[in-house]
């Protein structure tokens, strides 16, 4: 134990890296940080909206709408509350596990490994964006649009948009770059260069985007 | 990609990284594009951010210039700025109020933010963070080329907004709704705002890829030997302020979004109970001050952003200067770790007028007048460096002295609006005017300049011209304080009004403003002596011919005399001590490079690791 | 890095993986009974910190063993965390303003 701390400490001394990692993998978790605190500034100001309006009251359209009355669809279904969005959260969950698998199977040069671990990844995010895309024309032809809606109070609707909008952004583009991730996997290109590490970063985004959803989750369909 | 970045590469799968001591230059061929303009060497992107935010100086100080003609002599005719000014001059040869208002806005947008950010850290973050850390260049030359080409991308999308029909952004540079939420509110919110919100998005973008790189370089790339406690003050406060930066920014971003949206697609997050021309508007649920929080969420750490860089130059220049390591050394160092954190909390003391919660104003009250301390620390730490020193007044010794005046200046009235009982009477003042120019304008002008003047030997292998130098420091200094000083006597006079005349109580302050507008029109010129300097040293100033030539004990000072791409031509330079060995045992300076002798104890170093060698050997022949 | 062996690596995931998913079902569960039940009764507060406490409890799953971050060196992993402390800040900040306009309105209704 005693070297471990020895050691901890001379890594920083110049010419190595004080946390044992690259410099690609500091800078992809530091713009994850950058990356919270907007997403932060989106739901500090959905909490100071939200505590400035009533809170939910029966038949009082002014109040803040009841999650469990808004989103109680899916498709094919009515009437089931949280059902459609709690199967979006274990999409995203296991999505997460997934690419935690294809990280894995970098570690041992496993290029098939990754190539399906990725496939399942990209299959669970395409599902996620699909799903949340149907929520919203569901709820916008319920007559819910930024300005007002049927539950109650105005700022909901505007609040909501934004946010999983910009969230569901920040997922379709670790699509993309999950899908030339798989692309580059396949034609050999992390193989060739010795090691799966930018999986590993693109890994990192994608844990970020499931962790946001956490709190968005929490945000508009718990609380 | 660059032979670089495969060797980093390849240097995580062995989990450890080496310095870039195996290969020396890059052999790629270069054009003239990928060299002078997607550059990705750390220096010239440096001059790319300098010399883009002398250019923006310029403007933002010539828009001064025109609004301190209408306040200083708000009667007179000025139809010669037709030519220049268009219909922004009225018939009558006045300035139209509506400009006024766009110009102040421009003004502080441009000083705040292109200048005194991207000019200021942009510049000396690339340029000094590599060369003192001794690192070939930064992590990722790739996104900081794109880092500079976003500030780039930013400054043309502000410039545009300049030839709009209807004016560039006027509602103040914070752009506080509902005067910039609605379009037809005010003139520059009919599409200036647009492009401000725009340009602010890009620029957020610049500094966080900027941000990203200056932080990795110095956790990840310093040369062996270079522990954190023996980098030099300016990497420590640029490696401070890129944190607050990466941290701040992207709620600016938050801010601009929601903002974006209110104008653009009806959503009301920052509008409630709303009259507008006489018309109530449908706009409900929201609130102004929601945004005014937002904005100051960055805007408080942003003034950080501007001061932190310039201290650390002035650290190092007073440290050079006067031949003598900078007092306290580690106090100043948990001083920029006090105030970066410190930083995050007290934004609402821009807001105690806003009528929030008063038990919240409070808070951040205490906080405020907490912050005050770390930054008196250091104002000390300098003035007790300066005590004794062998000093040499050479202009950016004196621009660094400058700087612990304007600071102290400005700093004190700030201790004054710290208290929200008093901001009630100085708030949106020109008392406010007069503290944040000379706290965080003048002196940060100050430190830049502090930094120009010492380090374009480096930059460009050429001195600049002292005497014109001379004067520079003298006219502005001189200058700043006569037009600030007296500006606090206007504690009661508002902000942002074209003209006070026509009011009896503003009626006493007419020769007042006609003095300030004097000398600042003098102050102008002062600054284009500067940018003459500048530019004439850089092709025909005095060559250097020492590597050396001010005696520091920094690491940028042993590369060549115009380093190439790669800053070494062979090994990266090991460190064996502190940045401050000045005036020790006998020596001048003894470089950072040079091993401690036998009997030389480390700078910090107490107990067995920072015995010299002999002791050492005593205590193990003791046992 | 990790030092767990492969095996035990890929068992660890699913491990992770069930707690989230039991977790999110504890939480949905909790609030469709509220929601069914004791919606007129017994005040919001209670469910939602609950459900604050277990949206943290995902958080740190993921952050520790998807993210990695149990794994890392501990100074970075401090770099990482610290910056939360300071929306701890923002988000009492913010919310306190918010319910300071609530009564705001209240008062000039």
């Amino acid at each position: 134990m005693e070297t471990t701390v020895q050691n901890a400490k001379e890594l920083w001394n110049g010419g190595d890296s004080p946390f044992k990692v690259s410099y690609g993998k500091i800078m992809i978790w530091y713009f994850l940080i950058s990356d919270t605190f907007t997403f932060a500034g989106l739901l500090i100001s959905y909490g100071a909206v939200r505590t400035s309006q009533p809170s939910h009251k029966e038949g009082d359209l002014t109040s803040w709408p009841d999650p469990n009355e808004v989103f109680s669809a899916g498709p094919g279904f009515h009437h089931a509350p949280l059902v459609f969005v709690t199967f979006m959260t274990f999409t995203l969950i296991v999505s997460s596990v997934t690419m935690v698998r294809a990280v894995q199977e970098g570690h041992y040069m496993n290029k098939a490994g990754v190539a399906k671990w990725l496939v399942w990844t990209i299959i669970g995010g395409l599902i996620f964006v699909l799903s949340q895309a149907w929520e919203w024309t569901h709820l916008i032809h319920e007559g819910m649009n930024l300005k007002s809606n049927p539950f109650g109070a105005s700022s909901f609707g505007a609040l909501f948009f934004l946010i999983t909008g910009f969230h569901g952004l920040h997922v379709s583009v670790g699509v993309l770059m999950n899908t030339w991730a798989l692309i580059s996997t396949q034609r050999g290109v992390f193989h060739r260069r010795g090691h799966y590490e930018m999986i590993e970063k693109l890994g990192l985004y994608w844990h970020f985007v499931d962790l946001v959803w956490v709190y968005v989750f929490l945000a508009f369909y718990l609380l | 990609m660059s032979l670089e970045t495969t060797v980093h590469e390849h240097q995580h799968v062995e989990t450890h990284v080496h310095g870039h001591e195996h290969h020396d230059e890059h052999h790629h061929k270069e054009t003239f594009i990928t060299k002078y303009i997607f550059s990705q060497d750390h220096k010239t992107i440096s001059k790319q951010f300098l010399i883009t935010g002398i250019i923006w100086a310029v403007i933002g100080g010539l828009l001064s210039v025109l609004f301190r003609i209408q306040l200083g002599f708000p009667d007179a005719n000025i139809m010669w700025l037709k030519p220049l000014l268009g219909k922004w001059i009225t018939a009558e040869g006045q300035l139209a109020p509506e400009f006024y208002n766009a110009l102040i806005t421009m003004h502080g947008t441009i000083l705040v933010f292109f200048v005194l950010t991207a000019g200021l850290s942009g510049t000396f973050a690339n340029y000094l963070i590599p060369l003192m850390c001794g690192a070939r260049d930064m992590a990722s030359g790739f996104l900081n080329m794109l880092s500079y080409w976003f500030f780039f991308l930013s400054s043309i999308v502000m410039g545009i907004s300049f030839f709009l029909a209807t004016g560039p952004a006027s509602g103040g540079w914070t752009a506080y709704p509902p005067l910039n939420d609605l379009h037809q509110a005010a003139t520059g919110s009919i599409a200036g705002v647009d492009y401000w919100l725009v340009s602010m998005a890009l620029f957020i973008v610049s500094v966080l890829l900027g941000g990203l790189n200056y932080v990795t370089t110095v956790i990840n790339m310093r040369t062996k030997g270079m522990k954190m406690f023996r980098l030099p003050l300016p990497v420590w406060a640029l490696l401070l302020t890129a944190v607050i930066g990466i941290l701040s920014f992207p709620v600016l971003l938050s801010a601009a979004v929601l903002m974006l949206f209110d104008r653009n697609l009806d959503t009301s997050f920052y509008l409630d109970q709303i009259y507008i021309g006489g018309e109530a508007l449908a706009n409900s649920g929201g609130s102004p001050i929601l945004y005014q929080h937002l904005f100051w969420f960055l805007g408080h750490p942003e003034v950080y952003i501007i001061i932190l860089p310039a201290m650390g130059i002035v650290s190092e220049v007073l440290a050079v200067h006067s031949r003598k390591p900078i007092f306290g050394y580690t106090a100043m160092i948990y001083s920029l770790l006090a105030i970066t954190v410190l930083s995050f909390i007290v934004w609402a003391h821009h807001m105690f007028m806003t009528g929030m919660n008063p038990f919240i104003g409070s808070i951040f009250v205490i906080f405020t007048l907490i912050i005050a301390v770390p930054s008196a620390v250091k104002v000390f730490n300098w003035i007790t460096t300066l005590w004794k020193g062998n000093i040499r007044l050479n202009p950016q010794m004196l621009f660094a002295i400058g700087f612990v005046s304007m600071f102290i200046s400005g700093g004190v009235t700030g201790i004054f609006l710290g208290n929200s009982a008093i901001d009630v009477e100085l708030h949106d003042t020109y008392f406010i005017v007069a503290h944040f120019h000379l706290v965080m304008g003048v002196a940060a002008f100050f430190g830049m300049f502090a930094g120009i003047y010492h380090w374009f030997p480096k930059m460009f292998g050429r001195f600049m011209n002292p005497t014109l130098g001379f004067i520079h420091f003298w006219g502005t200094i001189i200058c700043a304080y006569l037009i600030f000083f007296p500006m606090h006597f206007e504690y009661m006079l508002p902000r942002r009004y074209p003209t006070h005349a026509g009011f009896e109580t503003f009626g006493m302050f007419g020769e007042l403003n006609q003095f300030i507008s004097v000398f600042a029109f003098i102050s102008f010129a002062c600054q284009l002596i500067f940018v003459f300097n500048f530019f004439y040293s850089i092709w025909y100033g005095r060559k250097a011919r020492e590597l050396n030539p001010w005696g520091a004990t920094t690491l940028e000072w042993t590369t060549p005399l115009r380093p190439k791409h790669g800053n070494w031509p062979g090994e990266i330079p090991e460190v064996h001590r502190w940045a401050y060995d000045y005036s020790k045992h006998g020596r001048d300076f003894i470089p950072q490079t040079e091993p401690l002798s036998q009997y030389e104890i480390e700078h910090g170093e107490h107990g067995d690791e920072g015995d010299s060698a002999i002791i050492q050997k005593e205590k193990k022949d003791d046992h | 890095m990790s030092t767990l062996s492969p095996d035990a690596a890929r068992q660890r995931v699913w491990k992770v993986c069930r707690i989230l998913g039991y977790v999110t079902i504890f939480e949905v569960a909790a609030a469709l009974i509220y929601f069914y039940f004791f919606k007129e009764d017994v005040p919001k507060l209670l469910v939602s910190s609950l459900f604050i406490i277990l949206s943290a409890l995902k958080a740190y799953f993921i952050m520790s063993e998807f993210m990695h971050l149990k794994y890392e060196l501990k100074a970075m992993t401090l770099t990482i965390l610290t910056p939360f402390l300071f929306l701890v800040w923002g988000v009492i900040a913010f919310l306190w303003e918010g319910e300071y306009w609530l009564s705001l309105k209240e008062l000039w209704r």
